[in-house]
């Protein structure tokens, strides 16, 4: 679904119509992208929530650069940051631990793994482990931008993003001996 | 190492990126709620801040108008000073001195020309500050050498002069005569001219102030009153209340006829309508004995069975269904905008008037009915409140004519029956969007202040 001017117009002018169709068109992707970052379905669903409100109170202040669609998915990052913030910042400031990632592949056991499936093993990765996974990994976001948008440091951030890999190759080590068996 | 990462990261990515779970249908409604209440908080800045602005608007208008257009100029040198001001005129008088001069309005009705006594400036000129000659008209002018300010209710007659002169000033000060500090707190409504000659005591020594003062009368005046609206437009399943409202309108006379008259008020707005109110109560049903025991005894050779009961309530769910009247309450901010004409009876202490002009409603209360059956523990399964929620602004086109009965020249009575065209619908529901028509009947005072 293309996004043009005159459904951006609509969307300014609070057209129901036309925000509900944008919500349903975007909703189940940016779904995925809150419950990776929330604890359970009911935080994603409030998170997804607060962040379509944002979308729409702010969406006069989209300039056209870049796709609206990747403008909505920043603003609902922003939104689970926030929430991420407000909720579970605890834990996160951890300073840099050296952890060695083992050479353990199991890109095998991932790409057998279904979407829910890897979603769970990721939602039960600690807070800061999950966050930082999500914005650096799926997100695409640097160290230095995920330490301006967490408040740490970009060391911390690197630290995060470590301990969730060693943390995750240790779950799919479990899963690729219990596939094994 | 870090080539395998990268492998895992783009199998993690891809799988994600086809990954489109299904929100609950929670979340469109609460999107909606939220959208609502962002733009009812935003309504309500844009409110607050008409009102606000408005009511800047009026009480700067009334600053404006009510505070005398006045024109002061001093010409002041070390050696000459010379006051005139516009006044009744008055026979000349021996001068006198004063350094703080208070001047009350006593005899507005005196009608001559003044006669200007021009400073004289051949008399050996010094700065005398404490000294004043009043060359024309015998002012009362309080005479002082404290340069503090004089209380306004002084009145003093000068030089054997059986004339006085009171300007409509509650405090005017003036404060030296090389550095004339001149001060005046409240408006009056007619001019005066005046010459003032400053000296001391007839001596040599005489400054002379030169005070030009020119004050142009408005006409003012204000009504207040009461007015039920009656709606003559009526809806389906809705009925509007009569609309009660309570307003303060200064009136700014233009000229003999015309007048310009804006203010502000407050409506209380009803509209009675109905809701569906669908939901589960636990009801009792009704009783029934329950055995719980029986006994058996021998009476005369036959067993008699003796049964103990107790009475057992039963309860059940059950789903109702009624219809229930709600009324919604508003309350409206009033900023009409109106012209009229008037006319002044010549012999009679009634006058007429025409008016027209918009006026602006701005909600800044509302009180929305929510029914609820009579038992205490219920639980809704639906609720339809039939009756649409009004607009937070609406415009209206007023025109009224009134009939004024003079009490007295401050105080009159007026009734102003008019009608009232609603620009747009007060209601944003398909079915309800029409323009409303209503009349109204104002009674109130207007009060003249000058």
């Amino acid at each position: 679904m293309e996004f043009d001017k005159s459904f951006i117009i609509k969307l300014l002018r609070n057209d129901k119509k036309a925000q509900e169709a944008f919500y349903l068109h975007l909703a189940p992707k940016m779904y995925g992208v809150c419950l990776r970052f929330a604890l359970d379905k009911d935080d994603a669903a409030d998170i997804l929530q607060d962040g379509f409100i944002r979308v729409f109170v702010h969406l006069k202040d989209f300039r056209g650069e870049g796709s609206l669609e990747g403008w909505v998915r920043r603003t609902i990052v922003n939104t689970a940051i926030n929430y991420y913030n407000k909720k579970i910042k605890q834990g996160v400031k951890t300073d840099l631990d050296q952890v060695k990632d083992t050479n353990q592949t199991r890109s095998l056991v991932v790409e057998n793994m279904s979407s829910r499936e890897l979603l769970n093993m990721i939602n039960e990765l600690p807070d800061g482990y999950r966050t930082v996974f999500n914005l650096n990994i799926i997100e695409g976001y640097t160290h230095k931008e995920i330490g301006e948008m967490l408040g740490i440091s970009e060391n911390t951030s690197k630290s995060q993003l470590s301990r969730a890999r060693a943390s995750l190759q240790k779950r799919l080590k479990i899963i690729e001996k219990k596939e094994n068996l | 190492m870090t080539n395998h990462n990268d492998h895992i990261d783009r199998i993690i990515r891809e799988k994600f990126d086809s990954f489109e779970p299904t929100p609950p249908p929670r979340v469109w409604q609460g999107v909606l709620s939220g959208m609502e209440t962002q733009q009812r908080a935003k309504a309500n800045r844009i409110r607050t801040t008409s009102v606000l602005a408005a009511a800047f608007f009026l009480i700067l208008l009334t600053w404006l108008f009510l505070i005398p257009e006045k024109k002061t100029i001093f010409e002041s040198t070390d050696s000459v000073e010379y006051t005139s001001i516009e006044a009744p005129e008055m026979p000349a008088h021996v001068p006198t001195t004063s350094n703080d001069l208070i001047a009350k309005e006593s005899q507005p009705s005196i009608n001559q020309k003044p006669e200007v006594t021009p400073p004289d400036k051949t008399n050996g000129l010094n700065q005398s500050k404490n000294e004043i000659v009043v060359a024309n008209g015998p002012a009362a002018f309080e005479e002082s050498e404290n340069p503090d300010p004089i209380d306004n209710d002084t009145e003093k007659q000068i030089n054997d002069s059986e004339n006085r002169v009171f300007l409509g000033i509650s405090y005017l000060n003036f404060r030296g005569l090389n550095q004339v500090n001149h001060s005046m707190f409240e408006p009056f409504f007619y001019s005066f001219h005046q010459s003032q000659k400053v000296g001391k005591g007839g001596d040599k020594n005489l400054d002379l102030v030169k005070n030009v003062l020119t004050i142009k009368p408005h006409n003012w005046s204000s009504f207040v009153g009461v007015s039920p609206e009656f709606v003559t437009t009526t809806f389906d399943s809705v009925t509007l209340i009569n609309t009660y409202s309570v307003n303060y309108e200064p009136i700014f006379h233009l000229n003999k006829q015309f007048f310009l008259r804006f203010g502000i008020g407050v409506s209380y707005a009803r509209d009675r309508g109905f809701a569906k109110l669908d939901y589960i109560s636990n009801d009792l049903m009704g009783t029934y004995n329950d055995v719980y025991d029986v006994t058996f005894d021998s009476i005369n050779g036959q067993v008699v069975p003796t049964y103990y009961t107790k009475t057992v309530e039963v309860w059940d769910s059950i789903r109702h269904l009624v219809i229930s009247e709600v009324t919604n309450r508003y309350i409206y901010v009033q900023v009409p905008v109106l012209v009229g004409y008037f006319h002044q009876g010549n012999h009679s202490s009634f006058n007429w008037y025409l008016y027209g002009g918009p006026a602006m409603n701005i909600q800044v209360g509302k009180f929305i009915d929510k029914p609820h059956p009579e038992e205490k523990v219920v639980e809704i399964v639906n609720l339809q409140n039939k009756l649409p929620v009004r607009n937070n602004t609406y415009f209206q086109l007023w025109l009224g004519a009134g009939i004024e009965y003079k009490l007295s020249n401050q105080f009159s009575m007026a009734i102003e029956p008019g009608y009232r065209y609603y620009i747009h619908s007060i209601y944003n529901k398909q079915g309800y969007n029409k323009p409303l028509s209503a009349f109204t009947l104002r009674i109130g005072a207007i009060i003249r202040l000058n």
